[in-house]
């Protein structure tokens, strides 16, 4: 095993240069910054010179579709089939899916651009090979929750550009070291909240129909979801299964609680969690950036308990602008269950999800939004942004705060219903206030070496 | 509701007094839950158990946990979750516990212990981890105590870092640089700008790699922001690659005029990316942005003119609006809708009134694009200069405006609309307009008024007239325009009553189908009947009140003189689940020009009603599996009657496992040709006996995405029609006699007779093969056959050939 390469690797730009990319320094600044492709190269290829190079750190069922093109992924053929990216390495703890991944890639590679027998897509079991490559300007991080943050903070480390499906952190601590890394080393990050961008834009129409005051004043937010936090039960176990032939069960584990492997190689090992930081971040995303125009927050977390594990809970967020977003379906309304929520104001309601949105009255939604009304950042394709955004620097429509800003959300109902009881929150020092036994659950000890 | 309030205030009350911890910590039960835990700690228990006690420990542990904790920091297999306990603990003997523990240590717990101090900020530590550094010969263990001293800060911190940056190994140069930029940040944080500055800037100008200069000088410009201007002026437009990749955020992120005027101008010598970094934060700087915009406006870069549109959607200059035109008529591609975009989300009164000037005096194709940002902007002062593009002209321009005036919904627009869609000569393209005029109609809050006035004028229009307003009935879809239609319904001129006929067949809810039931019954006009009655049918899927539905649905059958409107009819008459409907379903059913529409509603009626009344189920799916030929529905007619008395398939042939390298998903595998699909090809086959699931995860152990085939001889009496009945775990495809009879790629437990296919057996031996998908955890198949009422058929048997 490799140890410490990142460390030791001199840490540049990439060989080509951001410069290059942008290809906006052009000597007399004439040339486009996103040069259309049509234009360019073989095939409407972009040259190169020009091409994002990416590296895709988990190849499993999210990471492959990005690559290769799947459901869920939202780009046809998937990063590999698009003109402005060269994918230059796969890398996964996990043999079969690594090996799998660089030969599908390889063969479309060879097919596009002509070149039988294409080899330039490299695989890694340790992903500090992948970011110790100067050539690689941004990756894909697809891995089980607890690597997330971690994997993208040594990448932005690298000078990486970094795309991170969700949930993007699994403690406070580590959501605020994400976005601290990107600040530092001003590097462009999108979480995979792609609800933002995709879909036709109905999430993007609901909430500029809130903010524009279309059900009058916002009250209260159905959230169908309840929400989650990392709370080990049991920290370690000592089931133990035979370890399958090609997987890298430590690199694996990485910072979490050592434990022999048991057969689980999921999105987390069982018990990690306390409800869900999975599906969560979709539908609290979208409450978030309704809810706050200005970026308030939940200031109180109300634990309502209905049975005997808090698994059951129901818990009642209290916004400091007086909203109250609740963890449970607005009754009788089946719209809000995908990904979605029920916004309900003074003069009507509106609920949204991936597969629709209706509002009650149903003219609410007849009335067009006008110039005046509230405009939010609008981006129809998710890693087209992403890409975009490498490309101008520009912040991206999902950006480490407000990530953050939602998983922070999800973690505090999570660790009320952790703690079987009702909380207060201060989103700006993002602590509990003199709630000790609260506040020891914003972090973890990660497993050496893997620290922060 | 109220329940909830209450509890709320009493919540509030308990939150306010702050008391929910300190009861928590000072209660009984958790002291003594603590104690319980410190014996596991200090007793004989494994390492799982005293982790697992630790865990707990982390949320109730007191100052009484930190001895017993602290013993667990020397064993690799329970420092994790001691520090897990530890690190979280407010008091300063937690810190004691860990430094004590760090001198001792070594390899990866003390790299444990170094972060956790670290993260605990303690001060007390810095002295012995700067010590550590000096001959520490384990890297992580370094880098952790590098690391610390970032996290902790402090000028004795960084005299520690500076030390092992001359001193240690050159592999922790960016460990070590890293952490200074932590130091610097905390200087910032601690309201120390000066020594934050001096700090970012030793690292920029050390020799170091790309991203810690990024962050230095990023780091740079936020502790000395006096000399802003200059040094991102410089940066924008230098040829140091990491600063203008810090630059380009920075620029952004400032929102800082001095800096922003310095490097705007220098604009012409700019690239196109600081120019759009410029672009982007100007648009926060009102006025003095606006020769700016203009400039990017003209730019040759696509990039720096698609920036430019972007910053007008949020600004206020009408001096751009000729320039937003002409990029939406003319620009590239990519820009187009950017530019359109704008033009329909400027905001403020200066916005509206410069776009109604500009429209007047633009070229064709830019007046087209502000006619039509004028109704996405929903500017009602351009109301005139609508009607008169609407009136005549060039065509774009005409439906440009009328789809605005349709978008802004104004009554007072009604009468021009009636008058234009009056005047248009027959054969005319009345079309746009009576779309515009159906907006205002939709609109909900121009509806009332535009109803009074369409209403009216078709009152007084002429037989001609009133046919071609007719349609608008339909939008308004009111008592009054249903009033008015069914006069016209009534009339003796054919041309009006096969209007109306048809206009009410399109109402958009059930008020109509009466009326169109007594015209499917009274017209003299069969082809207007059927008509009337088909609409009607149609208008009954918006009744809310089931028994009116129905009695109209049954009406509608009695009407009905062909198949098609019967049909029509069941097929409603399905969507209510009743024993009433099921009865209509079951009687019709003997029909059979009738029978799959009758059996389609008999089978969903009766999934509905199954749970309450159980004893129906079976006799409805018989009288289908009687009369329906359909294999579809013969399969939910199966799945609804439950079990028959067949017997399983008990002797197979089975071989495997089969995959692909590389193989993700057993789903992929669904449609790949492996050895048993071959004619001819080589297959290993094992006998697989079994009493009705045949377990393949016992014949092949610890399989994952793979494929297994099983095999077996079906000996049929008689050429028969008969039924397959499956389960599987995960997916299963089915071959009879080399032909596909069924599949279902998916991944799933296995329930008996959980799929059904319909299949024909032929005389004598026929050869049945099952491919059955393995993604992980069980994986068995089982099958049986039956004829098609669920009988035993006399005289089958299955088995393997000896």
């Amino acid at each position: 095993m490799l140890t410490h390469m990142s460390m030791s690797m001199p840490q540049s730009m990439s060989r080509r240069g951001f410069l290059s990319k942008s290809s906006a320094l052009l000597a007399a600044a004439v040339a486009p910054t996103i040069i259309p492709a049509s234009a360019l190269g073989r095939g409407g290829l972009v040259p190169p010179s020009e091409r994002i190079n990416m590296g895709f750190i988990g190849v499993g069922g999210q990471g492959g579709g990005h690559l290769l093109g799947h459901a869920w992924t939202y780009v046809p053929g998937g990063y590999v089939a698009r003109k402005d990216v060269q994918v230059l390495a796969v890398c996964d703890v996990r043999k079969e899916r690594r090996d799998f991944a660089q030969k599908r890639a390889n063969e479309l590679y060879a097919d596009k651009l002509g070149k039988p027998g294409f080899d330039g897509v490299n695989a890694y079991n340790d992903f500090r090979e992948v970011l110790a490559r100067p050539d690689i300007d941004a990756v894909l991080i697809a891995l089980p929750y607890h690597w997330a943050a971690p994997m993208a903070i040594r990448a932005m480390r690298a000078g990486k550009d970094v795309y991170c499906e969700k949930p993007v952190a699994i403690t406070v601590r580590e959501g605020r070291e994400v976005i601290e890394t990107a600040r530092r080393h001003s590097r462009v990050y999108q979480a995979g909240m792609q609800q933002r961008s995709e879909y036709g834009g109905k999430f993007r129409l609901a909430c500029e129909m809130v903010r524009s005051g279309r059900i009058g004043t916002l009250k209260e937010v159905f959230a169908y979801r309840q929400p989650g936090a990392f709370y080990p039960r049991p920290w370690t176990s000592t089931n133990t299964q035979p370890l399958p032939d090609g997987l890298d069960w430590d690199l694996w584990l990485g910072p979490l609680p050592w434990r022999p492997y048991g057969g689980e190689t999921g999105h987390a090992l069982s018990g990690c969690f306390i409800g869900d930081v999975n599906w969560a971040p979709h539908h609290y995303d979208i409450i978030q950036w309704t809810v706050n125009p200005d970026v308030t927050a939940p200031i109180e977390v109300e634990y309502e308990n209905q049975g005997s594990s808090p698994e059951t809970a129901v818990i009642h967020y209290h916004y400091a602008n007086g909203v109250v977003v609740h963890s449970t379906a607005y009754p009788g309304e089946n719209v809000g269950n995908e990904g979605g929520a029920c916004f309900v104001g003074t003069k009507g309601r509106i609920a949204v999800d991936r597969n629709g949105i209706v509002s009650h009255p149903g003219t609410i939604l007849n009335d067009p939004l006008r110039s005046g009304d509230a405009h939010v950042y609008h981006a129809n394709s998710h890693s087209g942004n992403f890409l975009e955004c490498i490309r101008t620097r520009r912040q991206t429509i999902c950006h480490p705060e407000t990530a953050v800003y939602t998983m922070n959300a999800i973690f505090i109902g999570g660790i009320s219903m952790a703690l079987q009881r009702s909380v207060k929150w201060d989103p700006a020092k993002l602590e509990f206030p003199g709630d000790e036994a609260a506040n020891r659950l914003r972090s973890y000890t990660p497993r050496p070496p893997w620290i922060l | 509701m109220m329940k909830r309030f209450i509890k709320s205030l009493a919540l509030a009350a308990i939150l306010a007094s702050g008391s929910i911890f300190a009861f928590a910590q000072s209660s009984a039960p958790v002291q003594a839950e603590e104690q319980s835990l410190l014996g596991i700690l200090r007793s004989n228990a494994g390492f799982a158990e005293k982790c697992n006690a630790c865990q707990r420990l982390r949320v109730i542990g007191t100052e009484n946990s930190i001895e017993a904790l602290s013993r667990l920091l020397s064993d690799a297999q329970t420092t994790q979750a001691a520090r897990y306990a530890l690190e979280g603990m407010p008091f300063p003997e937690a810190g004691e516990a860990l430094r004590r523990a760090l001198t001792v240590s070594s390899g990866n717990i003390r790299t444990g212990i170094a972060d956790s101090l670290g993260w605990r900020k303690d001060v007390a530590a810095v002295p012995e981890l700067a010590r550590l550094l000096v001959d520490e010969s384990d890297p992580a263990a370094a880098n952790a105590e590098v690391t610390a001293l970032g996290r902790i800060g402090g000028p004795a911190a960084v005299e520690a870092l500076k030390l092992a940056r001359a001193h240690t190994n050159p592999s922790l140069q960016e460990a070590v640089q890293r952490s200074l930029l932590m130091c610097a940040d905390n200087f910032l944080a601690a309201n120390d700008p000066q020594a934050a500055a001096g700090l970012f800037d030793q690292l920029f100008k050390d020799p170091a790699s790309d991203p810690i200069r990024v962050a230095a000088w990023s780091g740079l410009c936020r502790a000395d922001s006096g000399a802003n201007p200059e040094r991102v002026k410089a940066a924008l437009g230098g040829k140091d690659e990491p600063r203008l990749l810090a630059a380009l955020k920075i620029v952004r992120e400032l929102n800082d005029v001095a800096t922003w005027r310095a490097c705007s101008k220098d604009w012409d010598r700019l690239p196109a990316e600081a120019q759009t970094a410029l672009i982007d934060a100007g648009v926060r700087f009102g006025d003095e942005f606006l020769p700016i915009l203009l400039l990017a406006s003209r730019s040759s870069s696509a990039s720096v003119r698609q920036a430019a549109w972007l910053a007008a959607a949020k600004s206020s200059f009408p001096a751009i609006i000729p320039s937003l035109a002409t990029a939406a008529a003319s620009g590239d591609a990519s820009e187009r809708p950017l530019a359109r975009e704008a033009l329909a989300m400027m905001a403020g009164d200066k916005i509206e009134k410069a776009i109604l000037a500009e429209a007047k005096q633009a070229g064709p194709a830019e007046k087209v694009e502000l006619l039509v940002a004028i109704g996405d902007r929903g500017d009602a002062m351009a109301e005139t200069l609508l009607m008169k593009n609407a009136s005549g002209g060039p065509e774009p321009a005409r439906l440009a405006a009328l789809e605005s005036l349709g978008k802004l919904a104004l009554p007072s627009t009604v009468p021009f609309l009636l008058n234009l869609a009056l005047k248009t000569a027959p054969g005319g393209d009345i079309e746009p307009i009576l779309q515009a005029l159906g907006m205002v109609c939709r609109n909900g809050q121009s509806h009332e008024k535009a109803a009074r006035l369409i209403l009216d004028r078709v009152g007084k229009s002429s037989p001609q007239d009133r046919v071609r307003l007719l349609p608008l009935m339909a939008e308004l879809g009111s008592p009054e325009a249903l009033q008015a239609t069914l006069v016209a319904a009534r009339e003796k001129n054919p041309q009006i009553v096969k209007e109306a006929v048809r206009v009410l067949t399109q109402w958009p809810n059930a008020s109509a189908a009466t009326a169109l039931l007594e015209l499917a019954d009274t017209a003299s006009d069969s082809t207007l009947q059927v008509l009337a009655l088909r609409g009607a049918i149609d208008g009954l899927s918006q009744e809310t009140d089931p028994e009116a539905r129905l009695a109209k649905l049954q009406r509608a059958m009695a009407l009905a003189k062909r198949p098609e409107e019967k049909r029509q009819a069941l097929g409603q008459i399905g969507q209510i689940p009743t024993l009433k409907t099921l009865e209509i379903m079951k009687q019709s059913m003997v029909d059979p020009t009738l029978v799959n529409e009758a059996a389609l509603g008999a089978l969903g009626i009766a999934e509905k009603l199954a749970k309450d009344h159980p004893q129906i189920v079976a006799s409805v799916a018989n009288e289908v599996l009687a009369h329906s030929q359909s294999p579809e529905l013969i399969k939910r007619a199966w799945t609804l009657r439950g079990k028959p008395p067949g017997p399983f398939v008990t002797s197979w042939l089975a071989a495997g496992p089969f995959t692909e390298s590389g193989a993700s998903s057993a789903l992929t595998l669904f449609d790949v040709v492996f050895a048993p699909e071959k004619e001819g090809a080589a297959v290993s086959w094992k006998p697989l006996s079994c009493t009705g699931t045949a377990d393949l995860s016992s014949l092949f152990p610890g399989e994952l995405n793979c494929v297994a085939y099983m095999k077996t001889t079906v000996s049929s009496p008689a050429d028969l029609d008969g039924m397959l009945l499956l389960g599987s775990d995960d997916g299963l495809k089915v071959w009879l006699n080399g032909e596909v009879v069924h599949r279902a790629n998916v991944d799933r437990g296995l329930v008996a007779d959980q799929d059904v296919a319909t299949i024909h057996l032929r005389k004598g031996p026929n050869e049945l093969l099952l491919k059955v998908t393995q993604g992980g955890g069980g994986w068995a198949a089982c099958a049986r056959i039956v004829s098609r009422d669920g009988s035993t058929i006399p005289g089958l048997k299955t088995g393997v050939s000896k």
